[in-house]
């Protein structure tokens, strides 16, 4: 394959699933800026790739797994930034729950219950459920078992309905 | 719940990227593409370093040891080929080139000529270590037996039934084994008596030969050497009748015995020099005996043979000069004082 036809292959990528990895990226992050920069970085990340001679066969695949490492990663440097630190600078987190922010951005209910989950639920059922993946391909983007992934999907469905019904209560 | 739950899960999924969203999107990544092009393609050229013959030598030890030892053994080879007696290479030369190239001599002709060869060599260093003023007692006694080995093998090779004459004047057939050294010059007699028995002729050798000079030496030494040449230009019919060996093997002992007749007569001896002239001459005289007996009748219909111009003209000299060379031994006679 020339170099010419790996463009064509990436532009079209582009096309096809920018909207999804977007999509992804903004219900696992709940910050619709940084999940623009994110699947950003995840296209930059994969071009370079190509361009060093990698030969990617599944692109959807490749820029998941990409994405997801990037949503780690920014985990954890959201992680690591200090709560002290943050409310010198004026951070109250009590005085603005996260309930309130969620009330006024775009899916805020949806939003506001995937926030409960733990970080391992909600990835799974974003991915289930919102991104449309298989259980299969979920397992190869997190780099786990299906079973694992099954349990955990079960488990998260039945926790998120939980939060929904008692909400609607 | 059920219903709120797929509710929001199908909201959720027609989340995407506003259409401005989406160019800027697109032209930050079209500028990471412009920064980030495709390497140029470069022609890989391998660069031979010339070290790397060190890596083909540990990595094919055997072939490369095989190729060290043929050119050393070729060369060596080939120094020794012009080696003398003496030399470090001599050995090589006589115990491995010159036994190799006899394997290729597989008929008992090529055989015979090559032992024939064989003794023009030793005759050559001989004459090449005589020149220097190199050639010893010992190396001269050596070259001699080497050069009478090779003779009587010559013989052996031939059909030995067919030399009905002997090889050197004073030698019959069945003791052609024995050819005579310089040092042990022989009688005029013993030379007559079988020159007598070959078809009835007579060779005027009954004359005593002294006081030989170097001329007369040397102009029947070019004689002797004309004549092989002759033998070689009629070498074919003379490989029919079987005589081409008996006949250059005459010539080389007769040029063998001129040649120690000049060393022996440049030591001043001259009895010596004188005996080993006359043997000389009897035996060329019997070369050019049998010569012209077996190639007169070739001679004769050398113009309805349908060989080359060259050849013809050969042969009609050949006609007109060997009778110079007679029978009678006009010509040798004349070379007596």
């Amino acid at each position: 394959m020339n170099n010419e036809s790996r463009e064509e292959q990436f532009t079209q990528a582009f096309h096809q699933y920018s909207d999804a990895l977007f999509r992804h990226s903004y219900f696992r992050v709940s910050d619709r800026e940084v999940s623009i920069d994110l699947v950003h970085d995840a296209f930059s990340k994969t071009w370079v790739q190509v361009t060093r001679g990698e030969n990617i066969e599944n692109f959807q695949a490749y820029l998941y797994h990409v994405l997801n490492n990037l949503i780690v990663d920014y985990y954890r440097k959201k992680k690591s930034l200090s709560l002290d630190t943050m409310a010198e600078d004026g951070f109250d987190p009590i005085g603005t729950g996260s309930s309130e922010v969620f009330a006024h951005a775009e899916h805020g209910e949806l939003m506001r219950h995937l926030e409960q989950l733990s970080q391992g639920d909600r990835d799974v059922i974003v991915m289930r459920y919102i991104d449309g993946l298989q259980v299969k391909q979920i397992a190869s983007v997190l780099g786990e078992q299906e079973n694992s992934v099954s349990v955990r999907l079960h488990r998260a469905v039945k926790k998120l309905k939980t939060y929904i019904k008692s909400d609607a209560k | 719940m059920q219903n709120n739950f797929e509710k929001q899960m199908a909201s959720a999924k027609n989340t995407s990227l506003s259409q401005n969203e989406k160019d800027i999107l697109r032209a930050r990544i079209m500028e990471v593409i412009r920064q980030n092009p495709f390497p140029a393609t470069q022609k890989k050229v391998a660069i031979i370093s010339p070290y790397s013959v060190f890596l083909i030598v540990r990595n094919h030890i055997l072939a490369s040891a095989l190729i060290v030892l043929f050119f050393i053994s070729s060369t060596g080879t080939l120094l020794a080929e012009k080696a003398l007696p003496g030399n470090t290479l001599y050995g090589i030369k006589t115990g491995v080139n010159e036994k190799v190239l006899g394997l290729f001599a597989t008929s008992p002709q090529a055989k015979a000529e090559w032992q024939l060869t064989l003794a023009d060599r030793r005759l050559s260093e001989s004459e090449t270590l005589a020149t220097q003023d190199k050639l010893t007692p010992e190396e001269s006694a050596q070259l001699q037996a080497s050069f009478d080995e090779h003779t009587r093998l010559a013989l052996n090779a031939n059909d030995s039934d067919s030399v009905e004459v002997p090889l050197h004047a004073g030698v019959t057939s069945t003791t052609a084994v024995q050819v005579p050294t310089i040092m042990r010059p022989m009688s005029m007699q013993a030379i007559s008596a079988p020159l007598k028995k070959e078809k009835g002729k007579k060779i005027a050798t009954t004359t005593p030969v002294t006081h030989v000079s170097l001329d007369q030496i040397a102009t029947l030494r070019s004689q002797v050497v004309a004549k092989k040449a002759e033998f070689e230009g009629y070498k074919d019919q003379l490989i029919q009748q079987n005589q081409f060996i008996r006949l250059k093997g005459r010539s080389l002992v007769a040029e063998k015995l001129l040649f120690s007749a000049r060393e022996a007569l440049k030591q001043g001896d001259e009895h010596s020099a004188d005996s080993l002239f006359s043997q000389a001459k009897v035996s060329f005289a019997m070369a050019a005996t049998s010569t012209m007996n077996s190639i007169d009748a070739e001679t004769i219909s050398a113009s309805t043979t349908p060989r080359d111009d060259g050849k013809k003209e050969s042969a009609s000299t050949t006609s007109t000069t060997l009778p110079t060379i007679s029978t009678e031994g006009s010509i040798l006679d004349s070379q007596d004082h």
